[in-house]
């Protein structure tokens, strides 16, 4: 009896989540995307919380935020992260993942002005973008492969909002001489070196207690959303991904190794009594030429 | 005629009692008679028979009607001989005979006479003029009577005064066409011989004609070619008769002159259309020129006209079987030799015709039954054909016996031995050598085909037979011997090649016989025989694994063992291959050769109904190494334990592995299992064996114990353990000897390093030369002091080296990446 009223109150305590669920928020923080400006990142979320609405049939409002920190303290049910900062710390459920030029995880390099080696930049300006994700760890380890420390290794780091103002700071504005960015971003720059994919930001579910049902509509319209500007489409989320990111942003340390132990062979020679086998030939009988009662 | 009578009556006289005047006047009639007085001789005649009629002698009344004869008065002498002569004397055959004689010159009464001359023949045989009479009569009814024509004109012949010989000329034409038509052509060359020295021009003529016929029926085609010739040549003599242009013609097909021959085909049949043999000849001349078409076209005009001709329906029949349709064949030569069955050629072309359609029992009865018309008991062709239908019918001791015969009647002919007899006889002998071998009687297959030799020493088939036998036999020289008379008249021959090669094997002639097995393999590889091409490669695969072809030989012991089921080769084909793959496998495993061990020893061991004696044991357990080698731990336990279980002695491993093989194989394997736990397990294992173990096994012991506190410090080590690693490393270099000390030394550095980096470095600087993971750390400890090229520039030293280090690899290819070194 016990058992059966804790069930109604549970079922009782879902409903009410999902009656008060009347409006759901949809926060941007994506420097990484190449919008063009402000209004432009403003009106792809509101086209993407319109689009979300007319799924869910929930009033839904979109804004754009300059740091995620900013975004973070609104506390929106619903948000596009960073990729960086997906891997940089686990944030909510992630929904889809974006794409960018087509990819869910962009080529990125080190892109200079003036300089095609990593010698050549030392004690340079380096333009980054400041997330507030573990910018040290992504710069140093998954930018660098620890190789080297950004911070001693550049004269100085500029840190912009976005990786499209951090690549005119370099090219346009000369403020620096060297920025890691995708490499749609980096035109009219020097490739240095490649450092492999960057996973593009993330569809997050940040609100917990969010209906089931809601959050299928909700991925469908994500999915569903062409957008444009700084970001092309949806795909189905890959986690993988910011796991990835996550990994080589880890600090690199190399231990001294062991030497390879040899394996030890029982060379059979020694042990085997290899027995001189016959090789069989085969029946002529067959061959009989016999003549076909024909004649031949 | 008046002379036949003349002869008949002289002969007749006889002596009766008459009176004087009787006498008197008889005496004068024959006076009369004899000087061609008849009218005087007939009144004289008539007198003595009206005054004596019963004493006037048969033979006067005799005379007196052949004067009826010479007169012509047929009626009136028919009349007299009933009225007069019959009733003196009633049923005399002397007075019969000029009966019959007359009633012949009656048309309407031609039958009587016959009649009665045959009646008066049966009582006097030799009566001459009516062998005369009936020989004409029954030459006019044509080749039906021929048989009866030639016997009265024989009789006539032999019953003729001699003084009548001259006139023989006609009656020898005749009788020479009469003999003809009975198929005669030797009796009747004799009498047209005869024929042609007649005086009469016409008669030499017609016998010349005879003649062309004669030598055309006998086939004696040259002298038929000569005198039908010159019978053409000779327009008047021909006299309307074309019969002469068909003998030439006949004469020119087979003589080739087939241009000839045609332009006589075509003048017969202009002069008689519509007979038959003219469309024979056109026929035959077609099939020589192989137009099958055009021969079954003429022969069925032939037959068109002359349906039961049995001639016209043998050459149909010929022509159906030269169209190789036998049924057909049959049923026209059937035909043809039911309506002659003494045709000898009709009798042979219908054997020929079943031994087409495949029924030799049928072609033995006809060619038997052609045997026994007269005059052809020792026909070799006819032999031949029966034997051919014995042996075809599978009788081989009935064929045997009958074509020994047929080759005994052409020598005591003196006769060259017939080409087809010979073979015929060789093969019904390797038939029977062959039924012996397949009851398993090698020696009396041997003895059959040296009977075979001895009728044919340079048949290849039988040479070829007696080489296999010898193989069968062992006796490899001989089979050289029997083999190379095919392989020197056919040097690339297939199976040739195939079976020497293996009489030269077994002779230990090893070139030879690799020789030999390429060329077969390449004929067979030409002719894609991958059937014998597989038995090839059995035999010689083992000469190339010997020439260390072991690849080439594996492949193509593959190849053999891929098409080798149901054949006689397929167990051989299965077991060299399993040795192969072992052959090959082994080496591999023993590091001689390059590749991965286990598909080959896998291989060697999945048939194992093909291996002996210790080999199941031998190939499994190398196997089992093979797979401790490529880290298939399980699988090796698998084999081990199985040999464990099985028995504590493994006789097939050298001692002292026989006795303890078991316990340190399935230590080894635990060894190699590479877990912790599996390690430790070995590490009981192993240091239990120490104990029993001495000489050269204890050092194996001791190494692999050395090698496994290796890898247990490693394994502690990379677990961050540096206790455990430590203590494993400790006892590692207590069992390390010579070079294998170092690598603990260099552990040792490495554990040292965060605590006394510069003596670290400079043990690994001691022992760059010997341990290349040594500069993977001197790469570390660069990089730790920002010294990002030394860091560098170590590693790719290490690598090449050969340095086992998990991430190296990627840690130069960051450094060259960024610094783009």
């Amino acid at each position: 009896m016990s058992m059966k009223r804790n069930l109604l109150v549970m079922v009782f305590l879902a409903a009410g989540v999902a009656r008060a669920q009347e409006q759901l928020n949809v926060g941007l923080y994506a420097p990484a995307a190449a919008f063009a400006d402000s209004s432009a990142r403003l009106a792809y979320v509101q086209g993407l919380a319109k689009a979300i609405q007319q799924k869910t049939g929930l009033a839904t409002v979109g804004r754009a935020y300059v740091r995620l920190a900013d975004l973070t303290a609104v506390k929106p049910e619903l948000a596009v992260i960073d990729g960086q900062c997906l891997a940089g710390g686990a944030m909510g459920q992630v929904l889809a993942t974006a794409t960018l030029g087509g990819d869910t995880a962009p080529a990125w390099g080190l892109y200079a002005r003036g300089a095609d080696n990593l010698a050549g930049l030392k004690g340079k300006k380096l333009a980054y973008v400041r997330t507030g994700c573990r910018d040290n760890d992504f710069l140093d380890n998954a930018m660098l492969g620890g190789e080297v420390k950004a911070q001693s290794y550049f004269g100085s780091l500029v840190d912009k909002p976005d990786v499209s103002g951090a690549v005119l700071a370099v090219r346009d504005y000369k403020q620096a001489d060297a920025v890691f960015a995708p490499a749609a971003q980096a035109k009219g720059l020097t490739k240095v070196f490649d450092v492999g994919p960057v996973p593009a930001p993330g569809f997050v579910v940040l609100a917990k207690g969010l209906p089931a049902p809601v959050l299928e509509q909700v991925k469908d319209a994500v999915l569903g959303y062409g957008g444009g500007g700084g970001i092309d489409g949806w795909k189905a989320a890959s986690q993988q991904g910011y796991t990835v990111l996550s990994g080589r942003m880890a600090p690199r340390t190399r231990r001294p190794v062991f030497a390879a132990p040899e394996v030890v062979r029982v060379d059979d020679q020694d042990v085997l009594v290899v027995p001189t086998s016959k090789f069989a030939e085969a029946p002529v009988r067959q061959h009989f030429w016999e003549p076909t009662a024909g004649g031949d | 005629m008046r002379k036949y009578a003349l002869v008949l009556l002289l002969a007749a006289g006889r002596a009766f009692a008459q009176d004087a005047a009787t006498q008197q006047l008889l005496q004068e009639a024959d006076k009369y008679y004899d000087a061609g007085e008849y009218e005087r001789a007939a009144s004289n005649y008539d007198r003595a028979i009206r005054s004596q009629p019963k004493d006037v002698p048969p033979a006067a009344y005799a005379k007196r009607a052949s004067i009826y004869l010479f007169q012509k008065d047929y009626e009136a002498g028919l009349e007299w001989l009933r009225t007069v002569a019959e009733k003196a004397w009633p049923g005399d055959d002397a007075i019969l005979e000029q009966k019959a004689v007359v009633l012949s010159r009656i048309p309407a009464r031609k039958k009587e006479a016959i009649e009665l001359a045959e009646k008066v023949l049966r009582r006097r045989p030799n009566a001459y003029t009516l062998h005369i009479l009936l020989g004409d009569h029954y030459y006019q009814l044509g080749a039906g009577a021929a048989d009866k024509t030639a016997a009265h004109y024989a009789d006539y012949l032999k019953n003729r005064p001699s003084d009548l010989a001259e006139q023989d000329g006609l009656v020898r034409v005749k009788l020479g066409f009469a003999l003809l038509y009975l198929g005669r052509a030797s009796e009747a060359e004799s009498q047209f011989d005869e024929a042609t020295k007649a005086t009469d021009e016409r008669i030499a003529a017609n016998a010349r004609k005879g003649q062309c016929a004669a030598y055309a029926g006998e086939k004696k085609w040259d002298r038929a070619v000569t005198v039908c010739e010159r019978v053409l040549a000779d327009a008047r003599a021909l006299r309307g008769d074309p019969s002469p242009h068909f003998n030439l013609g006949l004469a020119y097909v087979n003589r080739d002159r087939l241009d000839d021959a045609l332009k006589a085909a075509e003048r017969f049949i202009q002069a008689r259309p519509k007979d038959p043999k003219g469309y024979l000849l056109r026929a035959q001349i077609h099939l020589k020129r192989n137009r099958l078409a055009d021969a079954e076209a003429q022969a069925t005009l032939a037959e068109q006209l002359a349906p039961n001709d049995p001639q016209v329906t043998r050459e149909l029949g010929r022509i159906y079987l030269k169209q190789k349709r036998a049924p057909k064949a049959v049923e026209k030569l059937l035909r043809a030799a039911a309506a002659s069955p003494n045709d000898v050629d009709t009798v042979s072309a219908l054997a020929e015709a079943y031994l087409a359609a495949g029924d030799g029992q049928a072609a033995a009865v006809q060619a038997e039954r052609g045997l026994k018309v007269p005059g052809q008991e020792k026909n070799t062709a006819l032999i031949a054909l029966a034997g051919e239908g014995y042996y075809v019918a599978g009788q081989l001791p009935t064929a045997r016996a009958t074509l020994e015969r047929g080759l005994a009647a052409a020598k005591a002919a003196g006769a060259a031995p017939d080409a087809r007899l010979k073979t015929l006889l060789v093969d019904t002998i390797n038939r029977q050598a062959a039924a012996r071998l397949k009851a398993d009687d090698a020696s009396g297959a041997e003895k059959l085909l040296l009977d075979a030799r001895e009728v044919d020493p340079e048949s290849t088939r039988t040479n070829f037979n007696l080489g296999l036998v010898a193989i069968e036999k062992g006796r490899w020289d001989d089979a050289i011997r029997y083999l190379g008379v095919r392989l020197q008249r056919t040097p690339n021959d297939l199976l040739t090649n195939r079976v020497i090669a293996k009489a030269y094997l077994g002779a230990g002639n090893v070139d030879k016989a690799s020789e030999h097995y390429a060329r077969a393999a390449q004929e067979a590889g030409a002719r894609r025989n991958n059937t014998l091409l597989g038995e090839i490669n059995v035999e010689w695969a083992p000469l190339l694994i010997q020439q260390g072809k072991l690849d080439d030989a594996v492949e193509r012991l593959e190849a053999a063992a891929a098409v080798a089921a149901g054949q006689p080769f397929d167990k051989a084909a299965r077991r060299n291959l399993a040795v192969a793959y072992f052959r090959r496998g082994y080496e591999r495993l023993r590091g001689k050769r390059q590749g991965d061990p286990v598909p080959d020893l896998e291989g060697a061991m999945r048939d194992t109904s093909v291996l002996t004696g210790s080999e199941p044991d031998v190939f499994g357990f190398a196997l089992g190494l093979a797979y401790l080698d490529t880290g298939q731990t399980a699988r090796a336990s698998q084999v081990f334990q199985g040999i464990a279980k099985r028995t504590d002695r493994v006789p097939f491993l050298r001692p002292p592995f026989d006795v303890i093989g078991p316990d340190f194989f399935a230590g080894y394997t635990l060894y190699r299992e590479g877990s912790t736990a599996s390690r430790a397990k070995a590490t009981t294992v192993f240091e239990k064996l120490l104990g029993k173990a001495s000489g050269g096994l204890a050092v194996k012991v001791r190494d692999l114990l050395r090698s496994n506190w290796e890898y247990t410090a490693a394994d502690a080590w990379g677990r961050g353990n540096l206790r455990e690693a430590e203590t494993a490393l400790r006892k590692a270099g207590g069992l390390a000897t010579g070079d294998k000390r170092l690598v603990v030394e260099h552990d040792q550095a490495v554990m040292e390093i965060d605590r006394n980096a510069a003596a670290a470095r400079a043990t690994f600087q001691r022992l760059a030369d010997k341990v290349p993971e040594a500069l993977v750390n001197l790469g570390i400890l660069a990089d730790r002091d920002g010294d990002s090229r030394a860091a560098y520039d170590q590693w790719v030293a290490a690598r090449a080296r050969g340095a086992r280090t998990p991430r190296l690899d990627e840690w130069i290819e960051a450094k060259k990446r960024l610094f783009g070194y």
